[in-house]
């Protein structure tokens, strides 16, 4: 596909005698938002962490603007624009907030083995990452040390990191886990401010947001990828409502 | 603004200007007054006080815990024993290259270990240590497991006289500033950033496009290598070195250096030393066993000042993690 | 290299592997299921060497020293562990090192303090003599008894490990502390226990040696570092990879020590043999678990999830 920012062709991942990933394909197209859904344990953190870098595939290909990435390390993927964010927040928890963002934008900016200068001086970085806090609403709370924040925002520190990094293709790893409903309407709210601008592969289980946000759902089983489509075909598919909306609505 | 290294919690430029001029003041103070071996004795503390900040860059900025630090010491100060041995008394050829042999060997050590982590990093440091002492203590001609002692002290021309207690103090306080210095620029770099956010958090600091095994390795060289600068120093200070100086049990001394003056900490492991070896001095007076009580204080500061001396002057809103 | 020597350097790579697991097992359990650097375990051992020297003396008979030695020592380890170290458990591994370091120090010069930095301590008369087990190769009696202990007391561990309810809590808590805890074992008093068996070991093997290595105050420190590679290489918490692990470096150690020396004779001048021999020998324990670590990171047999 010509317009395919990422493309997955047939990855596979055994863990001893479980199949975390079974010949998963699918692609994510320029500026479109592609929910991948399904039910726990369905192995969608393996995948993140096998497109991500972080895990090593046992087989297959993942392909990213036309180039294969498959052996490339974790920070090489993400020099190309290739970034994700954690399920479980990972921040600098001894930083301050801006200090979190800021480090983002010095990975792709200016010398990175600066030995000498203060980075405190670096005006123009502190107002890029405030700039960042102030799109993703975190401003006021720019001198705060990150492990003081409320959970909810450090899930939207968590995506702002991770927005900060200027990426071609964000993967999301359930950035609505765990938070309020203010939380997730602002989070749901920069995903969709994203759109057309920046690619995702949204991993969530909020199936709300997935259907208002999604361009594309992929559905997940036992590793594999039962169904591809948009969403109200996906709403409607009857293998889907079976392995797994089906438990939603019942609950 | 607060962050890794706030201005607010830090100690202000001036406060180490005035304790520079202060130890330059009792050094001269010191030998008018005919004190001549207290100067050497306190030479003696900066120098393990250098030695232990020097590892404080990969314990307490880096979060890597390595049990093998007291290696590059000993491989700075028998790199210097050795050329003086041979006839090269220079410090000027001397110095660095006390400086370089001990960053070969840290990147070396670092290549190899630091593809480990948590304590299976912390036991192959200390392998290394090891096997560099069995090694040294087997080269029977510079002096094997007897030490090596050296028949003068560096040369650096000038008509400086390192045996003269004042001018090697100098050169000290010269070295342990210089360091001090460099590393407080390097962690307030961009680079020292890095190093800080790993310790937060390796996997993100990846995650942000990091090639964090680099940062640690740069950081790992430059120890090692500041390392070596003590080592220097120490031959010199002692006329004689050891392999003894590279045993395990020389590492965890310069840790608990670190750990008792404030880990992370820009001069934590100078005051650790400072601490430490009085205490020794002081109890040695009074009774052999003088180990014994140094450990039962030991004790009670881990027990109750967690952070170490440095912690225990920090506001409680400023607490980073534990190590 | 001859057969009988081949046959006697193995024998006292086996006794050497065999003591080393005493230390090792309880080392690898405090690491595995608490998660403490414990640097002191190496004072346990000269503890109980030292106990079983002065007692040995007292009661002029080497066998009481070591059965007195071994339940004085467990006691004082179980105090220890009751009273310091239990609250490092939570504490992160630089204020365990730290503090466990602090230890060292205070039990050292408190033996030094009470003994002295050296007492004697020889091997019952009995068994001075050697003892032939194949035509040809005499082997010291009091060598073989060591190797009989240490073989007894690993089955006596195995059989404790696999067979009893205290065996499955210590595999349980090896594995999943949290888990074994939230089962409602009560991991504090299982631990206090381990502690004390762990030292108990370390006194027969410190009592054991005593007689071969020296009993002096220090003693720790060098058979501490090794009881740490073996535990490495073995994979922390694994009772069954601290036995191989020992025995692993009780042969290459054992070895190590007499055949690189004869080989690099061998092969290379004297001057440079009889320097890089023995220093070869040395580092060979250290090479094999760098070695180890390279291909297998987490250990051999690597239990904690």
């Amino acid at each position: 596909m010509a317009d395919a920012v990422l493309q997955v062709k047939s990855l596979v991942k055994h863990f001893g005698a479980l199949c975390a990933t079974d010949h998963v394909s699918l692609d994510v197209r320029a500026g479109e938002i592609h929910a991948l859904i399904g039910p726990n344990g369905a192995g969608k953190t393996s995948l993140v962490a096998q497109l991500s870098g972080l895990l090593a595939s046992d087989s297959g290909q993942v392909l990213f603007m036309a180039e294969d990435i498959t052996a490339l390390s974790a920070h090489q993927r993400v020099r190309r624009g290739l970034v994700r964010s954690f399920q479980i927040t990972r921040l600098f928890k001894s930083f301050s907030v801006r200090d979190n963002v800021a480090l983002a934008v010095q990975a792709r900016t200016g010398n990175p083995y600066s030995f000498w200068r203060p980075v405190a001086a670096e005006r123009a970085l502190h107002e890029e990452a405030q700039a960042i806090l102030r799109d993703i609403g975190l401003a006021e709370r720019a001198d705060v040390l990150a492990q003081k924040l409320s959970h909810g925002e450090q899930r939207v520190l968590e995506v702002g990191l991770a927005m900060a990094t200027a990426p071609k293709l964000l993967l999301l790893d359930e950035p609505m886990a765990g938070t309020g409903p203010e939380e997730s309407q602002r989070i749901e709210a920069l995903i969709e401010g994203l759109k057309n601008r920046v690619s995702i592969l949204l991993v969530e289980h909020d199936m709300e947001a997935v259907f208002r946000l999604a361009d594309r759902i992929s559905v997940l089983v036992n590793g594999a990828v039962i169904a591809c489509g948009q969403p109200q075909d996906i709403r409607h598919d009857p293998m889907v409502i079976a392995a797994y909306l089906g438990e939603e609505q019942s609950a | 603004m607060s962050g890794p290294l706030s201005t607010a919690g830090e100690t202000k430029p001036w406060v180490w200007c005035c304790l520079l001029v202060l130890a330059v003041g009792l050094g001269w103070l010191m030998q008018a007054q005919g004190l001549g071996f207290y100067l050497s004795m306190l030479s003696r503390m900066m120098i393990y006080g250098l030695a232990a900040c020097s590892l404080n860059l990969i314990l307490g900025y880096g979060g890597l815990v390595s049990f093998g630090h007291a290696a590059f010491v000993g491989i700075g100060a028998y790199t210097v024993g050795i050329l003086i041995t041979e006839g090269v008394p220079s410090g000027w050829i001397g110095f660095p290259a006390a400086m370089l042999v001990s960053a070969v060997f840290a990147a070396l050590i670092g290549a190899i270990s630091l593809r480990t982590r948590g304590v299976y990093f912390i036991m192959i440091t200390l392998a290394f240590a090891q096997m560099v002492y069995y090694l040294v203590n087997s080269v029977k001609a510079y002096g094997g497991d007897e030490g090596l002692n050296i028949r003068m002290r560096s040369d650096f021309g000038f008509g400086l006289n390192l045996k003269n207690d004042l001018a090697f103090y100098y050169l000290v306080l010269l070295c342990l500033a210089l360091s001090l210095w460099f590393m407080h620029r390097l962690m307030h770099s961009r680079f020292g950033r890095v190093v800080l956010a790993q310790r937060d958090d390796d996997v993100r600091t990846e995650a942000l496009g990091f090639a964090v095994y680099r940062y640690q390795m740069v950081l790992f060289v430059l120890a090692g290598a500041i390392g070596g600068l003590s080592g220097a120093l120490m031959v010199n200070q002692q006329n004689y070195v050891n392999p003894n100086l590279m045993h395990w049990t020389q590492s965890g001394v310069l840790m608990v250096m670190v750990i008792l003056g404030g880990v992370g900490t820009l001069a934590g492991g100078l005051w650790g030393a400072l601490l430490l070896l009085t205490l020794e001095d002081v109890f040695a007076e009074y009774t052999v066993h003088w180990q014994f009580y140094v450990g039962w204080i030991l004790l009670a500061v881990v027990l109750m000042a967690p952070q170490g001396l440095a912690g225990l002057f920090k506001r409680r809103d400023q607490e980073g993690r534990h190590g | 290299m001859t057969w009988i020597l081949f046959l006697e350097q193995s024998l006292n790579g086996l006794q050497f592997g065999l003591m080393l697991f005493l230390l090792a097992s309880g080392l690898t359990l405090v690491f595995g299921i608490m998660d403490m650097i414990n640097l002191a375990h190496g004072a346990l051992y000269m503890v109980g060497a030292f106990l079983a020297a002065w007692l040995a003396e007292l009661t002029l008979s080497f066998l009481w020293g070591v059965l007195l030695a071994v339940p004085l020592t467990a006691l004082f380890g179980m105090v220890l562990e009751a009273s310091l170290l239990r609250s490092l458990y939570r504490r992160d591994h630089m204020s365990q090192v730290l503090a466990t370091f602090a230890l060292i120090l205070i039990i050292n010069e408190a033996v030094r303090m009470i003994w002295g930095s050296d007492l004697a301590l020889s091997a019952p008369a009995a068994l001075s003599g050697p003892v032939e087990l194949l035509p040809g190769l005499k082997y010291p009696s009091y060598r073989l008894v060591i190797i009989g202990v240490g073989l007894a007391l690993a089955l006596f561990l195995y059989l404790l490990v696999t067979q009893t309810r205290m065996g499955a809590w210590v595999r349980a808590g090896a594995s999943n502390r949290d888990m074994a805890m939230a089962m409602g074992i009560n991991i504090q008093r299982l631990f206090t226990l381990v502690f004390g068996l762990g030292a108990a070991m370390c006194a027969v093997a410190g009592a054991m040696l005593g007689p071969l290595l020296a009993v002096q105050v220090g003693m720790g420190e060098s058979i501490l570092i090794l009881a740490f590679v073996v535990i490495v290489i073995g994979g922390i918490g694994s009772i069954w990879g601290a036995f191989v692990g020992s025995l692993l470096v009780g042969f290459v150690d054992t070895f190590g020590r007499t055949l690189l020396p004869h080989l690099f004779r061998e092969l290379f001048p004297p001057q440079v043999a009889a320097t890089a021999g023995p220093a070869a020998a040395s580092i060979m324990v250290y090479l094999l678990m760098a070695v180890v670590l390279f291909i297998r990171p987490q250990g051999l047999f690597a239990r904690r999830s």
